[in-house]
């Protein structure tokens, strides 16, 4: 058996679980609510890359210069005139209008791109670079582009007026609203942000898996299990939960059968759950 | 004050005497017409199917119509009338339409859905009822493993398909194309289908030993992402052949990371899939001489089946590259059939016929359909197919239907 390809694909598929479990973790360690729409928007980028790589001939990481700024504003347009009509009301009413957001998006793929398997062949699709073993040039820049908005993030985060302000809206947002902090706009801002992470999760995603309007749903889960283990407030927490789950997955193999290796997210989450509810970065981590 | 009464009479009776008239005529126009019910996946997951099936059943059912209808014993001629809904690929509202279509709209017989979901949970309505069902889009040999007496189904058991590849293995073998004992990776989706998979490559492995040897025997879950640590499995596994039995999502993303890895075999298949115009366009090179197991292609020679693929274009103005509305085509006709033997709209009477049927020339490989006594599964061989570079695909498999000659083993890239 070969440790090299379970070490290699557990740190590349780490990368990827990180980029499609930003956007939950955002919008929840700052708003405090479980964007069920997050599966949906996956879905979504993942077909406009398609549409403008089949169409148009644009390769998916230039898509991104559309699909962010677009997801961006769809997700402020879906705070502003659902999630912010509700924030008030019991945490179930966000989560049965999010999870409705998420039927509506697949109903619309349904109708405009059917229901059929898509994908798209890279040029470079195939091409490998040996990294102590072969790893394709997708996977590559996947990774990159997953590490590069980490540290984009956590800058953001750290650095800014703006990101300042999202964490102090994570942490009391009563007290932001009486220090001047606009805390409906910056509520909008995050979620836009968040809607634009899951939309780059969904762009990376579609350079190497082929999707339907029901594609989004498996990695929700991944995600819900990846912001528990990282802890739920906490940006650096998902690179690690991220990389912790995938590293478990891959090596998983060397003792138990593959058909269990999908139960493995959810045993995590149900021992972290109890055993550790704050996850592995504790109650003093926030976004 | 009596003139009155009598206009009131009068009425009444012209009244009663145009309802029986107008029952009556129902009664004839409903009499001459055989009810055919039906609902299909015309939306949601499985849409594209869905189209395909309905255009397939249209067809037989014009078809039969331009000749007048399906001759019954008395004779009289019948036409056939589709009454058809849109299941939207959701396994509860097929059960609620095939009620709908038995107990409301009187339907006389039912073609089925497409999907093996679809088809294991609708056709528990028609059994209920005693009425004749015949689809041609579930494959999964548990549907009819229930014991069922009114179901049929059209589509060869994947345990069949498998089974067929395995044919084809041991010929070369034989041929001295692959080593002898062949060592052999398998891999299934967990559920089944893959058990299915699984039976067929068994039964073959019994029947002929000393000729392969199951180096890897591995299932995996249905919605796993990641592959590489089964691939890894079957990197490590040495083995000269690889098979491994999945659904389109499945067969994308595996095959997508088997290439990147660099894995070899001389011989490679993911049971049905690798043909599709859709697995070109998100695998490119990659599907080259992948082989494929299938129902139906338009490459068979068969003037038949050639014929369908010559009426479907003119029809819909484009080439059929799918099997889907072949086997359609050929449920609807093989449940006409079955009508006309019967010789009457009498339920056991086309059951009967059903459970005794050879339908012959039918358009698939072996071009006859006759269903397992017991099972009410249809048995014929896969025809077996091949990618070739530059989007080409050839069969190769049986003789009798091969269009040009298999590359094996595959060359290195």
């Amino acid at each position: 058996m070969s440790i090299n390809y379970l070490l290699v694909n557990a740190i590349l598929f780490g990368a990827l679980y990180a980029s499609i479990a930003y956007g939950l973790s955002i919008i929840y360690g700052v708003m405090k609510v479980v964007n069920l729409a997050h599966g949906g928007t996956l879905m979504l980028s993942a077909y406009v890359a398609y549409t403008l790589f089949t169409y148009l001939h644009v390769d998916p990481i230039l898509s991104l210069f559309v699909a962010l700024p677009v997801f961006f504003v769809l997700g402020m347009l879906i705070q502003r005139y659902l999630v912010d009509k509700i924030m008030d009301a019991p945490q179930i009413a966000s989560l049965l209008l999010l999870f409705g957001v998420w039927l509506l998006m697949k109903n619309v793929a349904y109708l405009i791109w059917s229901g059929d398997e898509v994908g798209y062949n890279l040029s470079y699709a195939l091409k490998t670079i040996k990294i102590l073993v072969p790893v394709s040039i997708p996977r590559i820049i996947i990774f990159v582009i997953s590490i590069v908005t980490t540290v984009l993030l956590l800058m953001f985060l750290k650095r800014t007026y703006l990101g300042k302000a999202m964490r102090a809206l994570s942490q009391n947002r009563d007290a932001c609203s009486l220090v001047g902090i606009p805390v409906r706009r910056v509520a909008q801002i995050t979620f836009g942000l968040g809607t634009a992470l899951a939309a780059l999760g969904g762009v990376l995603a579609s350079m190497i898996y082929s999707f339907s309007p029901e594609f989004g749903g498996n990695f929700l889960l991944k995600s819900f299990c990846i912001i528990v283990l990282g802890g739920m407030e906490s940006t650096l927490g998902v690179i690690v939960g991220a990389l912790v789950l995938s590293l478990i997955e891959s090596f998983s193999i060397l003792v138990i059968p593959i058909d269990l290796q999908e139960m493995i997210s959810f045993v995590l989450l149900v021992l972290i759950l109890v055993v550790k509810p704050t996850g592995i970065f504790g109650r003093r981590a926030t976004i | 004050m009596m003139r009155h009464r009598s206009s009131w009479k009068t009425g009444l009776v012209v009244l009663l005497v145009a309802a029986f008239c107008m029952v009556s005529v129902a009664a004839v126009y409903a009499a001459d017409v055989i009810k055919v019910g039906c609902c299909l996946t015309l939306t949601g997951k499985y849409a594209k199917a869905g189209k395909f099936f309905k255009r397939g059943y249209e067809m037989a059912i014009e078809e039969v119509n331009a000749k007048g209808g399906i001759h019954l014993k008395n004779g009289k001629k019948m036409k056939v009338k589709l009454i058809l809904y849109d299941d939207k690929s959701d396994p509860t509202t097929a059960v609620n339409l095939s009620e709908h279509l038995i107990t409301v709209d009187k339907v006389n017989v039912m073609l089925g859905s497409y999907s093996t979901s679809q088809v294991n949970a609708q056709s528990v309505v028609p059994e209920k009822y005693g009425v004749p069902y015949v689809n041609g889009g579930g494959a999964s040999s548990f549907i009819y493993a229930r014991g069922f007496k009114w179901i049929f189904g059209t589509l060869a058991s994947i345990s069949e398909l498998s089974y067929t590849e395995m044919t084809l293995l041991k010929e070369l073998i034989d041929k001295g194309k692959l080593p002898k004992p062949c060592k052999l990776a398998l891999s299934w989706e967990n559920n089944a289908h893959g058990k299915d998979f699984e039976a067929g490559v068994k039964k073959a492995m019994k029947e002929h030993p000393g000729y392969f040897k199951l180096v890897l025997d591995e299932p995996f879950q249905k919605n796993t992402k990641n592959y590489a640590p089964l691939l890894i499995k079957v990197k490590s596994a040495n083995a000269d052949v690889y098979l491994s039995d999945c659904h389109f999502p499945q067969f994308s993303a595996q095959h997508k990371q088997y290439s990147e890895m660099g894995l070899y075999h001389k011989f490679v298949s993911y049971g049905a899939r690798g043909p599709e115009s859709n697995a070109r366009k998100s695998l490119g090179d990659a599907v080259n001489y992948l082989v494929a197991a299938q129902w139906w292609t338009p490459l068979l020679p068969y003037p038949q089946s050639k014929a369908f693929a010559k009426m479907y274009k003119e029809k819909y103005k484009e080439d059929i590259s799918e099997w889907y509305p072949a086997l359609a085509y050929e449920t609807a006709r093989i449940l006409f059939k079955a009508i006309e033997i019967a010789g009457s709209l009498d339920r056991k009477a086309i059951r009967d016929a059903l459970e005794n049927i050879e339908f012959k020339p039918a358009i698939v490989a072996g071009q006859v359909i006759r269903f397992d006594k017991k099972t009410h599964q249809a048995h014929y061989p896969y025809v077996i197919v091949q990618n070739m570079p530059g989007g080409k695909i050839v069969a190769v498999y049986p003789k009798n239907a091969a269009t040009g000659k298999i590359v094996c083993p595959m060359p290195k890239k």
